[in-house]
């Protein structure tokens, strides 16, 4: 382990030497670059984790810029997953980092997930994260939902078997009505940063945090303390 | 005999009330439904968001046709957020 890049984070007790071996041994995917995806993945690669995947059939778009971490003008029209992993491999030399540039479908997110200690939500669909979900709950991964949109973000630690999961919530979700929404560019990056807090407590087997509500407007961050629902279809009809 | 409930609000629900708990007047109350009738009807500019309000029932998730009894713990808060 390269001990002076981490050497200050190993200093927060409640990581510690610990919580680097921890990072170190652990594989995370990311499924999405945009927003989200490319923050979380920055901050992964700098603190140290052992192997990243990263995941998005999409190219680089100038629309992009305002919220995303590491593309430039010079990465327009290039695959988001390719390009982020060309940095982040600069970044960062001890992580292992594997790029695909693909379209995930149900027919083979159960493949793609199958090696993952923890999967984190970088996309920006509905359907895409009830797959997540799916697949998550039947190998039993965890993952991290995160989402934005105008001036709010929100986070959810999802642990099968232990935590309400993505479905559960799934009833209040509405439909975007168009693929153009609203977000303020600095939002991606403190709702990765929420997002990655959670994937961390996650690995070192501290609590969930509940769903995480940020609205930037005001600066506030709340948690909704959610239950499992007993009569989830989805994470009900398996056991802890 | 009317029906006076205590709502615990979340996210801009809580800014347009300007407080973390409200109370309701219900005439009914049997399921989540009428809550949610007498909280839009209080905010009228929130009924967009109408079934996808997220509810929590004594801390657990639940459908807005769920009922009610004495007692309950309510709380309302907007639906999830999908941009990435």
């Amino acid at each position: 382990m390269n001990q002076p890049r981490y050497h200050r984070q190993t200093l927060v007790k409640t990581f510690g030497e610990h919580g680097q071996k921890t990072l170190q041994h652990t594989h995370a995917i990311i499924i999405g670059c945009g927003g989200l995806g490319s923050h979380s993945a920055n901050i992964l690669t700098r603190m140290g984790i052992g192997t990243l995947d990263l995941i998005d059939h999409d190219t680089v778009d100038l629309t992009n810029l305002h919220r995303t971490a590491a593309y430039t003008e010079h990465d327009i029209g290039k695959p988001k997953s390719e390009t982020l992993a060309t940095h982040l491999r600069a970044t960062n030399h001890d992580v292992a980092i594997y790029d695909h540039q693909i379209t995930v479908t149900p027919d083979n997110i159960t493949t793609l997930l199958d090696d993952a200690t923890i999967v984190l939500d970088g996309t920006d669909s509905l359907t895409l994260r009830r797959h997540i979900n799916q697949a998550a709950i039947d190998l039993q991964i965890p993952w991290v939902y995160a989402g934005v949109y105008d001036t709010c973000g929100m986070v959810l630690g999802i642990i099968p078997g232990q935590t309400p999961c993505f479905q559960c919530l799934a009833s209040t979700i509405p439909q975007p009505k168009t693929e153009t929404f609203p977000v303020h560019g600095f939002l991606p990056g403190i709702i990765a940063s929420l997002q990655v807090v959670e994937a961390i407590r996650i690995l070192l087997k501290q609590p969930t945090s509940g769903l995480l509500i940020y609205d930037a407007d005001h600066q506030r961050c709340e948690t909704l303390d959610l239950k499992r629902d007993p009569h989830c279809p989805c994470c009900s009809r398996r056991k802890a | 005999m009317s029906h006076v409930l205590s709502i615990r609000l979340y996210g801009r629900y809580r800014d347009a009330a300007g407080s973390e708990t409200i109370t309701l007047q219900l005439e009914k109350v049997t399921t989540i439904q009428d809550v949610l009738d007498a909280f839009i009807k209080k905010y009228p500019s929130f009924a967009k968001d109408g079934r996808h309000m997220m509810v929590t029932k004594n801390g657990t998730l639940t459908s807005h046709d769920d009922s009610l009894t004495h007692g309950d713990q309510i709380s309302i808060a907007p639906p999830v957020v999908s941009g990435g």
